[in-house]
């Protein structure tokens, strides 16, 4: 079986540029205005601080009209699956105006049972003319450990409640009933319950702001206006696409296990086809589902495209419904990113991020100057729980910083959290020790683990924690066999994990683990990735490589070993270089 | 009464703006600013001499500068170093870790402005509840002195961690440094006493950074002001939307970042208070950009971090800092198509120069003022009094060029245009009042700059501002405004307590010791003041929460109960966010003290009536719909007697500045001279 993305549309109208900016802005100001109370008044650190959500404003039939700006890039339009169950199970003339309506559904939504969606529709004149519709990320929603995101759940029933297009409002008023079962199914009531009132507030002013300026402008100029937005982003994407050589392009990877079975590597192949002006992701030669929670629904590997179709060709075109006709997904049910029959999804966001690279490769051979190397495409989400010392329960979570990929024109970029991370920042270390019983020992750069090449990637961190009163410790870490590689000639770059240091013992290093028990004293160190390289090591400036040994961000060693560069007090030894340079030849 | 000079120094020009207490009158001067700015500074006062002003009989001079903020902008400053604790040195380069341009796969921040190569770990450490775990190795320290000279270093910022809770190693290392080295030395906590490590580092690097090159600007700038006469106190704007003292303006540079538009928003905090508006929009526009500050109960909106360069890619500054929203929309934002084929207003800038097209001096490219001047918002011959001559059939034909690849009448177009930077300004005011959970309709706007007048009725309709004011001379009313800012100080401690675990008699002390800390400060000022404004508050949140907001808090607090600060934060939390949550236990995660110092100021002189009721006007087609032309009453504004009465369309011109009645609005002249307009209901 494949599946089209979205048919296109032959609608041209004649728009009037003018009122069409003026629509574009006052939409985007909106979409803005949820966002600001959305994470302003959540309670799950992930949604105020790492952003872990999403607004947008659906139309009727569940396409996009509008998103907002610092939703994290992966559940970039795929609220309108969402909406399109409801209308489904109810039928248009079921919703009506003050429903309020909760969806986590796997099968539809494609991603870990968290990512919690309410939609709430908007009516004209009693007539259904769109949705409100916001996801975030829960702290909790049930299932066997705290948090609900586990590395070796094997299917969708360990990880939490399941909500179907569930009504938790009826025409203005709160379901008791339903409330209260979510109520006793979670850990966090109070967080989750908070983080759902402040998703409803913010599809209200939506609504609301929505509203307004159909009756400012009318619904006929607003409704055309948004279909001639349409129409534009899919003219520019396909004159995107028209430069791109024809072709099929492949990339290839694999993801170091599935949290079950660690001797199993899982392959991901994917070929992006060119033709004229339209561009196809054939998902089809990826690897099947896993028992473990490696997994991701359809919804998610269409987002999955659509993030690294638009980071690498029209970054700067907004993300509407016109901006993906041109791309069609092929992806048949029963892969990794279209898992089916209640598989488990607890780590889709893992697998995503190699997803998203490895497109990305692939595009590497179309268009070269648009794609970086590799980043560490790591997760490297890692949690703590236990008890504090009044005795109080704490959990925390958060992920690591690593390095990207060098481009064509200069280094990567090093801190930064994962391709489909935004705006997402690290909690720092001084409130981590404030509010956890948690002590950072150190926070720093790894020296040498950037992929090195004429230019070189980002590098990675270490940051080692203990915890004083002891507790558990559950992380994600991977990339650590298919390490973030480096593109024409440049080289791959050191990958992440976690070692576990305990006095007299032998260190033990983990990619994936749930609920190991941490004693006091015991050291904790996360090694982020680095970035891959681009182009050969040995065709870089050694003056470079001097600067990078000054600033320690390459050692005296790696100089020699990776770039081929010997340096002597403090300066490049120009005589020697040459020698090493040539005794080692340039290898693709 | 006492004599006050306000000196605003700009891109283009240096405004003064005095007023001689003895014969109660306000002098104005301007001059152009000089590569030295101090030197612009020096040739105005002379110029004030010249105009009957006695500077050497002024008590004060209040200076707002750019100096700090161009500093680092253009990354000129001293060699600086920073010293961490051990395991953390790269806490200033790895910062937060976000992409806040989220498809962009290349995305980079500015580098740090301390390379890893200077920036030195010591041993030591002290934990969130501010006990010393590991003491401060004093060999180390002794060995980084020599170090430090050894590699020639300017400037020293030092933070450790929870230095903000316990100072001790900072001030030790602080005090060897400044003993042992001749560097200008900064610890973090003299600047701010909240957690998270990177803001904190971040702010002190900054502060050393720009550490020597402002302490010998201050120092000039006052050489200058005496070589003129000036033997009165120089006071500086800061950040805040207060003054600083020179000595502590050298101190702490880094409270500068943000001194250039504060005088604006002390002076339309003035003017809500005579025209009884508790609530204003302070917005001024320019030739390259348009400011709003917020003025909430009398007193200006400030942010507890700031960015310098920007949120994307530029530096934490965590300390008060007036909250101003800045848009890329000024007179000489150019409009263009952009790749969808849309018109696009900004953000790139004409600027001064070549400046718009009807400058005649090179400009290409339409800009928001050539579109004013086709629509006939502008006359040609009276634009900055008559300083600059407009070319109207040059704007017209550079956006007839527009009109042509749009398909689209000319005059549609340049309304477009008009709209369009109308709307950019808007939605960024929309934010911030939004962001502080009130809405625009209950404000009122002060509109200044030169080319604030002529946008303001167009963007309060878009807010559904029903009113706004235009004070007299709007094109120097940044330097005026300076006139009546207080002496300010923020003080803040980090408290990380949950409210109910709070014991209040001790949280009266903590509060009380902030409180002297600002009260000591403003007694070595040694200006006279009419009163001094204490404020308490307490950033509160709900457990689990990251967001605070700031709640003001009764003083004293001890006796009370807890279920009574809830209770203030629940009200607070409702009126920002419309909703609350029963059963979450509340937080308090900083205390903070504003103790502000009120010196006498000026008082806001009422103008003569005039004798002739009936002042001059005449008539000029103005195209407000996009379409044709409706005939449009202008007049000269230093004609309007108080108590005039007019209605839209007109347009009143002064020297330096135009305001647009649109159809529909009305407008009236109070006694002070200040223009009101009342936004129609038909928008």
């Amino acid at each position: 079986m494949s599946a089209v993305m979205a048919a296109p549309v032959e609608r041209k109208a004649k728009f009037d540029p003018i009122m069409l900016e003026v629509v574009r802005n006052l939409l985007i100001a909106t979409m803005d205005e949820c966002e600001i109370n959305l994470s302003r008044t959540a309670f799950s650190p992930i949604i105020y601080e790492v952003k872990d959500y999403c607004i947008g404003l659906l139309d009727h039939e569940g396409n996009t009209v509008a998103q907002s700006r610092g939703s994290v890039p992966t559940f970039m339009a795929d609220l309108g699956d969402s909406v399109r169950d409801g209308l489904a199970i109810y039928g248009a003339d079921g919703i009506q105006p003050g429903d309020v309506l909760l969806m986590n559904y796997s099968e539809v939504c494609g991603q870990h049972l968290n990512n919690v969606v309410v939609y709430l529709p908007v009516h004209l004149e009693g007539r259904l003319i769109g949705f409100m519709a916001s996801r975030a990320h829960w702290s909790d929603v049930g299932g066997r450990v705290s948090g609900s995101v586990s590395t070796d759940t094997t299917e969708i029933f360990q990880e939490g409640l399941q909500l179907r297009s569930i009504k938790v409002y009826k025409r203005g008023k709160p379901d008791e009933e339903i409330l209260r079962i979510i109520r006793h199914n979670v850990r966090l009531p109070e967080a989750s319950m908070g983080d759902m009132e402040a998703q409803i507030a913010a599809c209200e002013i939506g609504r609301q702001r929505y509203i307004a300026l159909i009756q400012k402008y009318g619904w006929d100029t607003v409704n055309g206006c948004v279909h001639a937005m349409w129409d534009q982003c899919e003219a520019l994407m396909r004159e995107q696409i028209r430069q791109i050589p024809d072709g099929t392009y492949v990339g290839e990877s694999f993801l170091d296990d599935d949290g079950v079975t660690f001797d199993k590597t899982i392959p991901i192949r994917i070929k992006v086809i060119v033709h004229g002006d339209s561009l196809t992701v054939d998902y089809s030669e990826l690897a099947p589902q896993t028992p473990g929670p490696m997994n991701a629904g359809y919804s998610a590997g269409l987002s999955a495209a659509k993030v690294a179709i638009k980071s690498a060709i029209v970054p700067n075109v907004p993300a509407t419904e016109g901006t993906f006709r041109p791309i069609k997904v092929v992806l048949p049910p029963g892969t990794i990113m279209s898992a089916v029959d209640n598989a488990a999804m607890s780590l889709w966001t893992v697998t995503i991020k190699t997803i998203v690279d490895t497109i990305l490769l692939a595009l590497s051979g179309a268009i070269p100057d648009r794609i970086p190397a590799a980043h560490h495409g790591s997760m490297g989400a890692f949690m703590f729980a236990g008890r504090d010392e009044r005795g109080k329960r704490f959990s925390t979570v958060d992920s690591v910083l690593g390095g990207w990929g060098a481009g064509p024109n200069g280094d990567g970029f090093s801190p930064l959290k994962t391709v489909t991370h935004g705006d997402t920042r690290q909690v720092p270390t001084e409130v981590e020790e404030t509010f956890w019983p948690l002590l950072v020992k150190r926070y720093e750069w790894i020296p040498d683990s950037a992929g090195p090449g004429r230019f070189r990637g980002g590098l990675g961190l270490r940051k080692v924690y203990s915890l004083p009163q002891g507790g558990r410790f559950t992380a994600a870490f991977e990339r650590s066999k298919c390490p973030p590689w480096g593109l024409f000639g440049g080289g791959a770059a050191k990958t992440g994990k976690v070692i576990v240091r305990e006095a007299s013992k032998e260190p033990v290093v983990y990619q994936k683990v749930t609920s190991l028990e941490i004693k006091p004293g015991v050291e904790i160190e996360l090694h982020s990735g680095g970035g891959g390289g681009r182009g050969h090591a040995f065709e870089r400036d050694p003056q470079r490589v001097l600067e990078d040994v000054r600033q320690g961000y390459v050692s005296i060693e790696g100089a020699r070993k990776d770039y081929a560069v010997a340096i002597k007090a403090g300066k490049v030894d120009e005589e020697e270089t040459r020698r090493l340079r040539e005794k080692t030849p340039l290898a693709g | 009464m006492p004599s006050v000079i306000g000196i605003d120094i700009g891109g283009t020009f240096t405004d003064l703006v005095a007023y001689d207490g003895k014969a109660r009158k306000l002098v104005f001067g301007k001059t152009s600013t000089t590569v030295s700015p101090d030197e612009g500074a020096v040739i105005g006062l002379r110029k004030l001499e010249r105009s009957d002003f006695r500077v050497a009989g002024t008590d004060v001079l209040k200076h707002g500068t750019t100096v700090v903020i161009n500093s680092i902008l253009e990354r000129r400053g001293a060699k600086t170093a920073l010293v961490t604790t051990e395991g953390f040195r790269d806490i200033l380069e790895i910062g937060r870790g976000n992409r806040p341009e989220s498809f962009n796969l290349f995305f980079k921040r500015l580098a740090p402005l301390v390379p890893r190569e200077h920036r030195f770990e010591l041993r030591e450490r002290i934990n969130a509840k501010g006990e010393v775990l590991m003491p401060l190795d004093q060999e180390q320290l002794a060995a980084l002195a020599v170090r430090l000279k050894d590699e020639k270093i300017e400037a020293v910022a030092i933070c450790f961690l929870h230095a903000y809770r316990n100072p001790v190693h900072e001030k030790a290392v602080a005090a060897y440094l400044a003993e042992n080295t001749r560097c200008f030395v900064t610890a973090s906590h003299e600047l701010s006493r909240e957690f998270r490590e990177y803001e904190r580092t971040s702010t002190a690097v900054l502060n050393a950074f720009v550490g020597p090159r402002t302490s010998t600007y201050v120092k000039r700038f006052e050489q200058g002001a005496q070589s003129t006469g000036f033997k009165g106190q120089l006071l500086l704007m800061g950040s805040n939307g207060g003054v600083l003292t020179a000595e502590e303006a050298v101190r702490k540079p880094v409270l500068l970042i943000e001194s250039g538009p504060v005088g604006g928003a002390a002076g339309a905090a003035e003017i809500g208070k005579i025209t009884n508006h508790a609530n204003i929009i302070a917005f001024d526009m320019g030739g390259t950009t348009a400011k709003a500050v917020m003025i909430e109960n009398g007193e200006a909106a400030v942010t507890p971090v700031y960015y310098a360069a920007g949120y994307n890619r530029g530096y934490a500054v965590q300390a008060a800092v007036l909250d101003i929203v800045e848009v890329g929309t000024g007179g000489g934002s150019i409009a263009w198509i952009n790749e969808f084929g849309a018109l696009t207003v900004g953000p790139r800038s004409a600027g001064a120069v070549p400046g718009p097209v009807c400058y005649g001096a090179g400009g290409t490219e339409p800009t928001v003022t050539d579109a004013n001047l086709v629509l006939g918002r502008l006359h040609p011959d009276r634009f900055l009094g008559g300083e600059i001559k407009l070319h109207r059939p040059a704007a017209q034909s550079a956006i007839e060029a527009l009109a042509r690849k749009l398909e689209e009448p000319l005059e549609r177009v340049a309304a477009g245009i008009i709209n369009l930077a109308t709307l950019t300004m808007a939605s960024a005011v929309k934010m911030t009042t939004i962001e502080r959970g009130y809405d625009p309709r209950d404000f009122a706007m002060v509109a200044y700059g030169g080319a604030g007048p002529l946008h303001a009725s167009l963007v309060a309709r878009e807010l559904n501002v029903r009113k706004v004011i235009v004070p007299r001379h709007p094109g120097h009313f940044c330097a005026y405004g300076m006139l009546y800012a207080s002496l300010r100080y923020d003080v803040v401690q980090t408290t990380a307590k949950a409210l109910n675990d709070l014991d209040l008699d001790q949280t009266q002390r903590d509060f009380a010791g902030l409180e002297d800390q600002g009260r000591h400060v403003l007694n070595r000022v040694g200006i006279e003041l009419r009163e001094t404004r204490v404020s308490w508050y307490a950033d509160m949140r709900y457990q689990g929460q990251e967001h605070t907001i700031k709640i003001r808090l009764p003083s004293p607090l001890a006796g009370r109960a807890h279920e009574e600060l809830h209770k203030l934060f629940e009200e607070g939390y409702r009126r920002r966010y419309g909703h609350t949550s029963a059963n979450v236990a509340v937080d308090v995660v900083n205390l903070r003290v504003v103790v502000e110092g009120v010196p006498e100021r000026p008082p806001v002189e009422q103008i003569r009536t005039k004798a002739n009721p009936a002042p001059r006007h005449e008539t000029r087609p103005v195209i407000f719909d996009g379409k044709s032309a409706t005939s449009c009453t202008v007049w000269d504004r230093d004609d309007l007697p108080p108590g005039f009465r007019l209605t839209g369309p007109a347009i009143i011109e002064e020297e330096a500045s135009t305001t647009v009645i649109l159809p529909g609005d009305a407008a009236s002249i109070d006694d002070y001279g200040y223009i009101h307009i009342e936004i129609g209901v038909d928008s």
